[in-house]
């Protein structure tokens, strides 16, 4: 009898180490990261059930049968789910590169590139032009600037401690 | 024939953890590494629930129940955080 619970605790033990390690290298090994959710979402939460399960029968064998391995296990299946469902909200949101549809992938979020100099000269011109009827009214303005307070220092204040 | 096999298991999680640590330094995004954090969180609640039946004591469950409740809610935190900006309005 002994030897026969020892085997379920042994199996359902390294069963659950397994699904965890295959949970794990889902993490890593997956492309993107909604295929990355996958493995920590399912493979590692059975795997802990797993783990505690074989907890349950190992204490259950020797007399002290407790609830909880199952309040533990009912936590982590309830609570899984929504953290990974708010993880793929929150990566929706910030517009993470999808490879199965392709969205997101026209501009890699995933290394960090030099600025092109292009966009760097575009970010420094303004984009748009000059109205002659804007100059106009900016000159006006900086006249009557000018005549409002004739002896201010066109330049900025120093900082004054 | 039971504690060969629990160190097996301890072994698998050991490296499970490893690869997790692997995806939390590798990124790319924060949310890789907010989900690789959470999956740490899981698989150190399992060694300490390994470790527990190892040593033969029933008192770890709590330990391993804190660090999952800890690692659920930071999830949540930061998933939040990332999605609105800010925790509390």
């Amino acid at each position: 009898m002994t030897g026969l619970v020892e085997a379920v605790v042994a199996f359902l033990a390294v069963a659950g180490a397994a699904f965890a390690l295959l949970g794990s290298i889902g993490l890593v090994r997956f492309p993107d990261f909604y295929s990355r959710m996958h493995g920590p979402s399912k493979a590692t939460t059975l795997g802990l059930a797993c783990l505690l399960f074989a907890a349950l029968v190992h204490f259950a064998a020797r007399g002290s049968l407790s609830f909880h391995e199952i309040v533990f296990v009912l936590f982590v299946v309830l609570t899984t789910p929504v953290s990974a469902h708010l993880l793929a909200r929150a990566a929706r949101h910030r517009g993470l590169p999808d490879v199965s549809t392709g969205a997101g992938m026209e501009r890699p979020r995933t290394e960090r590139t030099e600025p092109d100099d292009a966009k760097r000269r575009d970010v420094l011109q303004p984009t748009h032009t000059q109205d002659p009827d804007d100059e106009e009214r900016d000159r006006e303005l900086d006249r009557e600037l000018k005549e409002t307070f004739p002896a201010s220092d066109p330049s900025p204040p120093k900082h004054v401690d | 024939m039971l504690n060969p096999a629990l160190d097996l298991a301890m072994l698998m999680l050991v490296a499970a953890l490893l690869l997790t640590g692997v995806r939390l330094l590798r990124g790319p995004d924060v949310l890789d590494r907010v989900l690789a954090l959470d999956a740490m969180y899981v698989n150190a609640a399992g060694l300490l629930v390994l470790y527990g039946l190892r040593i033969d004591a029933p008192w770890h469950f709590e330990a391993a129940l804190v660090v999952a409740l800890f690692g659920s809610v930071g999830t949540f935190a930061f998933a939040r955080f990332l999605l609105r900006g800010e925790l509390l309005r």
